[in-house]
């Protein structure tokens, strides 16, 4: 391609450029290690509040620490290709796809907080290690809904995408 | 606004559209999502920092050499104008098929 595009030359290279940064968007994913090592992190703060007789809120401010120091080295560079991923932050996400997201994860932080606050001595009195079960539970739900977000994503972006287009 | 005499070139466009998704991206990452080889992606890299639009940096994590591609506001904004250079040729021809398609056919 020379000069100026003809264009077929021009549609062509839109949806080049488009598909390419879609395809870059979706091979964003956490590595499976990473995923493994945050689960076992969630799932041993919640074992000390089972197991333990007092913990208090030591196990859940390391666990805040620990997320915190991850969200911050998956941010730079080295950080980044230390824990396996690829490319750092994500950009050009589509805005329908972060609204969406931020309603459903406060819709979610909502519900489970006032759910928890009702059942909160029934749980303890009635149900062993439900610390540890609920965080498996979220863990179980949040794995599900992996392929969910990614699909949404995909749509999304190809609907902005098109509509870019025209 | 005219296209970007830079990005009209197939392969250029692949590697910025790429790294817009993305503030650093490693090497190989583009390498691998556009389909290049190392020393054809180092070739185009070259030329593209050459006009300010890409930041290389290199490093090594752990005993591993590494070099991450970044996509500046130059870069960036570039690829917006050449985008949009794009799109209104595409728009420019539908409008004039449109228009020849809306002329009555001669008797």
């Amino acid at each position: 391609m020379t000069g100026r595009p003809t264009p077929e030359q021009a549609a062509q290279a839109l949806r080049g450029a488009h598909d390419l940064q879609g395809r870059a968007l979706d091979s964003r994913r956490e590595p499976p290690l990473v995923k493994l090592g945050l689960g076992l992190i969630a799932l041993a703060c919640a074992a000390c509040y089972d197991v333990l007789d007092h913990p208090g809120q030591m196990p859940l401010w390391i666990a805040v620490a620990m997320m915190w120091g991850y969200i911050l080295a998956a941010r730079s560079r080295r950080g980044a290709a230390a824990l396996g991923f690829r490319a750092t932050g994500l950009r050009n996400l589509p805005a329908t796809y972060v609204a969406v997201v931020l309603a459903a994860c406060a819709a979610v932080l909502a519900v489970s907080g006032f759910a928890l606050r009702r059942t909160e001595g029934f749980l303890s009195d009635h149900v062993p290690y439900w610390h540890t079960l609920g965080i498996l539970a979220l863990i179980v739900v949040a794995t599900a809904l992996s392929p969910v977000d990614r699909r949404l994503r995909a749509r999304l972006l190809a609907r902005t995408q098109k509509l870019g287009a025209r | 606004m005219p296209v970007d005499p830079a990005l009209v070139d197939p392969t250029r466009l692949s590697i910025v559209s790429v790294l817009s998704s993305a503030q650093w991206a490693e090497f190989a990452f583009v390498r691998d999502t556009v389909g290049l080889s190392d020393s054809a992606l180092s070739k185009q890299v070259s030329k593209l920092e050459d006009r300010g639009y890409v930041e290389v940096k290199r490093g090594h994590v752990g005993k591993r050499p590494r070099t991450w591609l970044n996509l500046s506001d130059a870069g960036r904004h570039a690829l917006e104008g050449h985008v949009r250079a794009l799109q209104n040729i595409v728009a420019a021809s539908r409008r004039a098929g449109e228009q020849h398609t809306g002329e009555a056919p001669p008797p």
